[in-house]
C-alpha cells in the first residue's frame, strides 16, 4: 500500500565491533522516513552497539552506514548533528551543571564556536524543556535531580538539536508510568506532526508493540525478526529472541498485539 | 549568563583597583595623583621604579595570572578532572631545566634569550606529555595526563639536582628565580614573552570553550553534537600548554592560580558552564596573581618572599573552604 521510499538511514552489511570481540554482524537495516521502529533483544545482544554505529559514535569494522545516501562517516559530524540526535542508554552528568546547561548542549550544531555569547536559552531550549516537562526543574544541578528526572535532561538535550532523526537508547527506563506514557506519546506525536524518524530500544516489548510500525529483534548481533508488530510479536519469535514461552494477546484498547508470559 | 558578566565586571574592576594598589606600594608610597605624576615625568624621582619596575611586573601578573586560569579552566573541563591543573603538563620543570642547565654551565646565553630557551623547555615538556597522551577517552586521558605528566616532572626533576650538584652557591641563588615562582625584576621584555604566549592562549581558549564544555558530558554524548572529541581535547591541552609553558617560562611555578581560578570563577558566577568559567577566571586569576604578587613584596618587607609560596598560602586554604563548601569538582 505505501509507496516504497529512500531510506533516511541505511545499514549495509554492518559489522560493529570492541577490539577483538565482534558484536555485530553482516547486518541490513533501512530506517524509513517519519516512522517509529523499536529495537528490542536480549541484554548483550548490540543494540546499544547498533544504535551507536548508527549514529556515527562507534566506527564499524565493516560495511557502512549511509544517512540520506551518504556514508555518514564520510559527512561532516556537526552536519550529522543536525539531522540526528543520539541519546545515549547512560550519560555523564557533569557535576554542577544545571538543567538548562545541560540541554542547552544540544543547541551545539546550531551555534558554533562563539555561541556562548547568545544571551541565554533559545526557543529550542525552551520548548525542549516544556515538552519533557522540565520548567520548575530549569535551574537544579542535574546531579541532584531523579533517575527519572535525570533521563528526561538527556531527552530533552536530544530534542533540543532540533532534528528529523532521533535515535533513543532506552529512552523509558528510569521513568514513572505517566512518563513513559508521555513519552511515548511525544514520540508518535513528533512523528506525526513534524514527521520525524525516531528509532528507540526499548525492553518493554507491550510497549514496543503499542507505540511503534515496526520491531527490529536483535539477537548476538544479528536482526531475527523485523516487521510490524502484529509479525513481530509472536510466541516462535518470542521464543527464539528472548528463551521465553509466551502467550500473545489482542490489547484490547488498541487492538495491537500483547503478549503474557506462560 | 548576566550574573557571570556581572561578576566578570566586578573581577575586573577588583584587578584594577590591585594593580593601582601594586603601582603605588613600595619603597616609595605614592598616592594615586602622585603615582599619575610618577609615571608620566621623567624628572620625577620614582619615574624609572614606577614606569620600569613596578608597571611592567604588576602587567605580568595581570597577564600571566589570566593565561594560568584559562589553562586551569581548559584543563579541568577537558580531562573532566575538577583538581587539573599546569603542573600536570610538567612545564615549569621543563622551564627549570634548560635554566638550570644555561646558568649552572654557564653557557653563554645572553641574559634577553634564556627565557626564550625556557619557554622551548616548557613548551618540549608539555607537548611530551599532550603528545605521549594522545587521542582517547575522558577519563583515561585524564589518568594519562596525571601519570605522563608525573613521569616527566620526575625525569626534569631528577636532571635539575643533579646540575646543581656541579654548580656553585652562586648559581643556586640564581636559580632560586627558576625554582620558586616569582615576578621580581621582571620588565618589560618579560612582559612582552608572556603577552605573547598568553594572549594567542586566551584567544584559542575562547573559541574552544564551546566545544570543551560539551566534552564534560562524556565522550559518546559529544561525538553525537558533532564535536570531533580527541582533536577539541588535543587542542585544549596544547593551548593550555603554550599558556603555561610561557607563564612558567618567565614567572616559574606559580602554584595554585589555575587551579583555583576556575572554582572560584564558577563559586562566584553560579555556574559551571565552560565559556561563562573562562570569562570569569581570566580577570580572577589576574587579580589572585596581582594580589599575591603585592603581598609577597610587603609582607616582610624590605625581604621579598617568592609569589609561588605566597600563592601557595593562599591557595591552600581557599582549596580547603572551597572543598568544604562542596563547590570543586
Ligand atoms: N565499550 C565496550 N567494550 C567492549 N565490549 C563492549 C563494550 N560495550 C559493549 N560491549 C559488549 O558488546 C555486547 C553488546 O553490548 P550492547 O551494549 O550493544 O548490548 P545491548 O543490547 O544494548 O544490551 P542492554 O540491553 O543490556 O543495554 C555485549 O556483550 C557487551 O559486553
Ligand atoms: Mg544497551
Amino acid at each position: 500500500m505505501k509507496v516504497p521510499t529512500e531510506p533516511v538511514l541505511r545499514a549495509r552489511a554492518l559489522g560493529v565491533g570492541y577490539r577483538d570481540r565482534q558484536v555485530i554482524h553482516a547486518l541490513d537495516l533501512r530506517i524509513e522516513p517519519g516512522s517509529v521502529t523499536a529495537l528490542v533483544g536480549p541484554n548483550g545482544s548490540g543494540k546499544s552497539t547498533l544504535l551507536h554505529a548508527l549514529a556515527r559514535v562507534l566506527t564499524p569494522t565493516d560495511g557502512v552506514v549511509e544517512l540520506d545516501g551518504t556514508p555518514i562517516t564520510s559527512q561532516r559530524s556537526v552536519a550529522v548533528a543536525r539531522r540526528l540526535a543520539l541519546l545515549p542508554q547512560s550519560a555523564l552528568a557533569p557535576p554542577g551543571a544545571t538543567v538548562t546547561e545541560v540541554v542547552d548542549q544540544g543547541r551545539y550544531p546550531r551555534t558554533g564556536a562563539l555561541g556562548m555569547l547568545r544571551r541565554g536559552p533559545d526557543d529550542a531550549v525552551r520548548e525542549a524543556l516544556g515538552l519533557t516537562g522540565l520548567e520548575d526543574l530549569a535551574r537544579t544541578p542535574v546531579a541532584q535531580l531523579s533517575g527519572g528526572q535525570r533521563q528526561r535532561v538527556w531527552i530533552a538535550m536530544a530534542l533540543a538539536q532540533q532534528t528529523d532523526l532521533l535515535l533513543l537508547d532506552e529512552p523509558t527506563t528510569y521513568l514513572d508510568v505517566r512518563h513513559q506514557l508521555d513519552l511515548m506519546e511525544l514520540v508518535v506525536r513528533l512523528r506525526d506532526e513534524q514527521g520525524k524518524t525516531i528509532v528507540m530500544v526499548l525492553h518493554d516489548l507491550n510497549q514496543a508493540a503499542r507505540h511503534a510500525d515496526r520491531i527490529v529483534a536483535l539477537r548476538d548481533g544479528r536482526i531475527l525478526a523485523d516487521g510490524p508488530p502484529a509479525e513481530v510479536l509472536t510466541p516462535r519469535v518470542l521464543h527464539e529472541v528472548f528463551d521465553i514461552d509466551a502467550l500473545v494477546l489482542t490489547d484490547p484498547v488498541t487492538s495491537r498485539p500483547m503478549f503474557v508470559a506462560r | 549568563m548576566y550574573r557571570s558578566l556581572v561578576v566578570a565586571a566586578g573581577a575586573a574592576a577588583l584587578l584594577a583597583a590591585a594593580l593601582l594598589t601594586s603601582l603605588a606600594v613600595g619603597a616609595a608610597t605614592l598616592s594615586p595623583p602622585e603615582l599619575l605624576l610618577a609615571l608620566t615625568d621623567p624628572q620625577h624621582p620614582v619615574h624609572v621604579s614606577a614606569l620600569h619596575v613596578r608597571l611592567p611586573r604588576a602587567l605580568l601578573g595581570a597577564v600571566a595570572g589570566a593565561g594560568l586560569a584559562a589553562a586551569g579552566v581548559l584543563l579541568q573541563d577537558a580531562l573532566g578532572n575538577p583538581v587539573a591543573g599546569p603542573e600536570l603538563l610538567g612545564v615549569s620543570s621543563g622551564a627549570a631545566v634548560v635554566a638550570a642547565t644555561a646558568t649552572v654551565l654557564h653557557l653563554p646565553v645572553p641574559l634577553q634569550v634564556l627565557p626564550l630557551l625556557s619557554l622551548a623547555g616548557a613548551l618540549a615538556a608539555g607537548l611530551v606529555v599532550v603528545l605521549a597522551v594522545g587521542p582517547g577517552s575522558g577519563p583515561g586521558a585524564s589518568t594519562r595526563v596525571v601519570l605522563v605528566g608525573a613521569a616527566v616532572t620526575a625525569a626534569c626533576g631528577g636532571v635539575v639536582v643533579a646540575v646543581i650538584g656541579l654548580g656553585t652557591e652562586g648559581d643556586v641563588v640564581l636559580l632560586m628565580r627558576y625554582l620558586l615562582g616569582s615576578l621580581s625584576a621582571r620588565g618589560w621584555n618579560d612582559l612582552a614573552v608572556v603577552a605573547l604566549g598568553v594572549v594567542p592562549a586566551l584567544l584559542a581558549a575562547l573559541l574552544l570553550t564551546r566545544s570543551v564544555a560539551a566534552l564534560r558530558l562524556g565522550d559518546h554524548v559529544a561525538t553525537g553534537l558533532g564535536v570531533s572529541v580527541a582533536r577539541v581535547r588535543l587542542m585544549a591541552l596544547l593551548v593550555a600548554s603554550l599558556a603555561a609553558a610561557t607563564v612558567a617560562a618567565i614567572c616559574g611555578p606559580v602554584a595554585y592560580v589555575a587551579l583555583l581560578a576556575p572554582h572560584v570563577a564558577r563559586a562566584a558566577a553560579g555556574t559551571t558552564s565552560t565559556p561563562l568559567v573562562l570569562l570569569v577566571a581570566a580577570p580572577v586569576g589576574s587579580t589572585l596573581l596581582v594580589v599575591a604578587d603585592l603581598a609577597s613584596r610587603t609582607a616582610f618587607y624590605p625581604v621579598e618572599v617568592p609569589v609561588g609560596i605566597a600563592t601557595t598560602l593562599v591557595g591552600v586554604p581557599l582549596l580547603a573552604l572551597l572543598t568544604l563548601r562542596g563547590r570543586p569538582a
